[in-house]
Formats: structure tokens, C-alpha cells, sequence
């Protein structure tokens, strides 16, 4: 019972340092390889949790040597277009100009069943819509829409709309977000104004509170608060 | 760049490890068997008393050695041979030559088992 409670923790703390030192891609967003390794470490790690008789070192070595391994063709790769193109394949174009290019939708065996309900869940009816679909290296269906069927946006009206810049939080959950307080451009002595200004005696109070460029704030009080 | 080159040493580290770990094996059952053969002499020629001091002399190397062993060898292959230690011992005991030599032998293969497990050989690669 203790060595699996202590093999756990220790695999844990292997999977949790090899995962952040990965990267911070999300499962989604994945190239095929990676999603590969990222499975076989999870098999491994749970092979010496499962079986006390199998030594931790053999998950830790091959844990390791697939980190190692990921770290290098990620970083080979970054610097060359060759490898990049051979380990995770290149973009295709499934339609161009509203046209299905069939040869590439055969090539990467993405049927006209997977395509249509690809461009469904992006709310397109209409293939003649699209003047270009491509289908990325991590599997994702990116679409661009013809100019004609583009969502009318501000810019194509002529109409000149401010930009309001991110809001950065400054209190999440009565805790406030010093770094994020400075890189908003204030300071405690701020703060405490605003928050006297809407009736509130300290940080503790305030659920969240964001601020923008332009000083617009967004206060929200923790329940229970007058 | 920094934390490929980092990859890089630590598969590097990797490597020698695995040279490492043979090289230890290969000393750890060399210098068993060493003792195991000698005792199997020593049967042959009817010497119980020391062919018995030979076998526990390659026990004791075999147990001081577990701190190495049972971190890096599957623990079923410990107690397989730990079970053949103590089989050939047992007939020792009794002073039967052909069931101790043939105890002897079941021990050196388990020996020679654990040592090609590590040995990066086709056989135990594929």
C-alpha cells in the first residue's frame, strides 16, 4: 500500500514535470506524434502503479527518453522546414474556389462525409461559399470564407471602431493580482480608491475586478457582500 | 536552445546509464557464476562442504547486490532466481549429485537470463 502510494506520487511528479515542460499545446491542438507520445507516457506511467513487481525505473527511462526525444524533434523541427514536413506532413487544400480538390481529399482519407459535417459545425451550408478549406497538420479544418459571404465586419462599413484593449484582471477571488495591478498601469493607492468608490473597504471583499486600457472597470462583489 | 541542448545531455546521461547497467550485470553474474561453477566442481567430486560455501558465496554477492537489482531488474526475475539459490541449496542438503547439479544448472540459466535481459541483443530487443 505505501510503496503504490509512493510510487504514485513520485510518477506524478515525473508526469507533471515532463507535461509543463512539453509545452503548454492543448490535446486538441496536437500534432499526430505528439499525441502519440503523450499516450504511450501515460501507459507507462501507470505500469509500475499497477504491478509493485515492475521496477519504477522501467517507466522513469522510458518516460525520460521520449521527453528527451520530443524536446529534440520539437527543436530540430522549429529550425527546419524539411523535418517539419516529413514528421508532421503539410497543410492541404481540400476545397479551393467553392471546387472540392478530390485527389487531396483522397490522400489524406478524409471522406465527403467527415468534410461536410466539418463544414456544418462551422455553420457553412454552402460549399460555394468557401474559397479555400484547408486541412492542417493537427487535424483541424481551417475555412476561409469568399468575400461575398464574409460576416460583415466594422472595417468593411467604413466604420472606425475604438480599440478597447484586453481586460487585466487586478482582484480574483479577494486576492489581489499585484503584477497584473502594475502592468495595468496602477498602483494599491488606485485600487483602494476604486474600491471606496463603490462602496467597498478592501480587496477581500470583490469577487473579480478587471481593468482596460481605458480605465473602464468591471467589479463584481462576492456574494453575501452589502 | 537551452533546454534542447539539456535533452540532449539527458539522453547522453541515458546512454551511459544503460552502458552503466551492463556493465554491472555483467560484473554481478560473471562473478557469480564464477562461484556457481566452481561449486558445481566440487559436487562433481563429492565435496558437499564446499561446494555449500561456494553457492553461499554467490548468494551473499547476489542479496548484497539487491539495492542494484531490484531497482533495475523486474522482481519476478529476482525471485525466480533466489527460488533456483535456494532449490540448489536444498540439495545440497541432501547430498544428491544429479539433482544438484541439475539445481546448479536451472540457477546458472536464470543467471544467464538476467544478464542477456540487459544485454542490448536482438533477442531480447525484439
Amino acid at each position: 500500500m505505501a510503496i503504490v502510494l509512493i510510487r504514485t506520487l513520485l510518477i506524478y511528479a515525473l508526469l507533471l514535470v515532463t507535461m509543463r515542460l512539453l509545452g503548454k499545446r492543448q490535446l486538441g491542438e496536437m500534432e499526430l506524434s505528439e499525441f502519440v507520445v503523450a499516450a504511450v507516457i501515460a501507459d507507462l506511467a501507470a505500469l509500475p502503479l499497477q504491478d509493485i513487481g515492475i521496477p519504477m525505473m522501467n517507466a522513469v527511462v522510458p518516460i525520460v527518453t521520449l521527453f528527451c526525444c520530443e524536446i529534440l524533434i520539437a527543436g530540430i523541427s522549429m529550425k527546419s522546414l524539411r523535418l517539419r514536413t516529413l514528421l508532421f506532413g503539410r497543410p492541404s487544400i481540400l476545397i479551393s474556389q467553392g471546387k472540392i480538390l478530390q485527389s487531396e481529399l483522397r490522400r489524406n482519407r478524409f471522406t465527403l462525409d467527415e468534410l461536410l459535417q466539418e463544414l456544418r459545425s462551422q455553420g457553412i451550408d454552402d460549399i460555394r461559399k468557401v474559397k479555400t478549406a484547408i486541412l492542417e497538420t493537427d487535424g483541424r479544418l481551417n475555412v476561409l470564407l469568399s468575400a461575398s459571404a464574409e460576416p460583415v465586419s466594422p472595417e468593411l462599413l467604413g466604420i472606425d471602431v475604438p480599440e478597447k484593449g484586453y481586460p487585466i484582471v487586478v482582484i480574483n477571488d479577494g486576492r489581489t493580482l499585484s503584477a497584473n495591478l502594475r502592468h495595468s498601469g496602477h498602483d494599491a493607492r488606485w485600487l483602494e480608491k476604486q474600491l471606496k468608490s463603490h462602496g467597498l473597504q478592501s480587496a477581500e471583499q470583490v469577487f473579480l475586478m478587471t481593468v482596460n486600457a481605458f480605465d473602464e472597470i468591471y467589479l463584481a462583489k462576492k456574494e453575501g457582500q452589502p | 536552445m537551452k533546454r534542447e541542448l539539456a535533452a540532449l545531455a539527458l539522453l547522453l546521461l541515458l546512454v551511459v546509464g544503460a552502458w552503466w547497467n551492463v556493465q554491472t550485470v555483467d560484473q554481478l553474474t560473471d562473478s557469480i557464476r564464477r562461484d556457481l561453477l566452481q561449486s558445481q566442481q566440487a559436487v562433481a567430486q563429492g565435496d558437499y562442504p564446499t561446494a555449500e560455501r561456494l553457492l553461499q558465496q554467490g548468494l551473499a554477492r547476489f542479496v548484497k547486490a539487491a539495492p542494484y537489482t531490484q531497482v533495475f531488474i523486474r522482481h519476478d526475475e529476482i525471485d525466480s532466481c533466489m527460488d533456483a539459490f535456494y532449490d540448489y541449496a536444498a540439495t545440497l542438503c541432501e547430498e544428491e549429485s544429479p539433482e544438484a547439479l541439475a539445481a546448479c544448472e536451472k540457477l546458472l540459466y536464470h543467471l544467464q537470463g538476467i544478464d542477456s535481459m540487459e544485454h542490448p541483443l536482438p533477442g531480447s530487443i525484439f
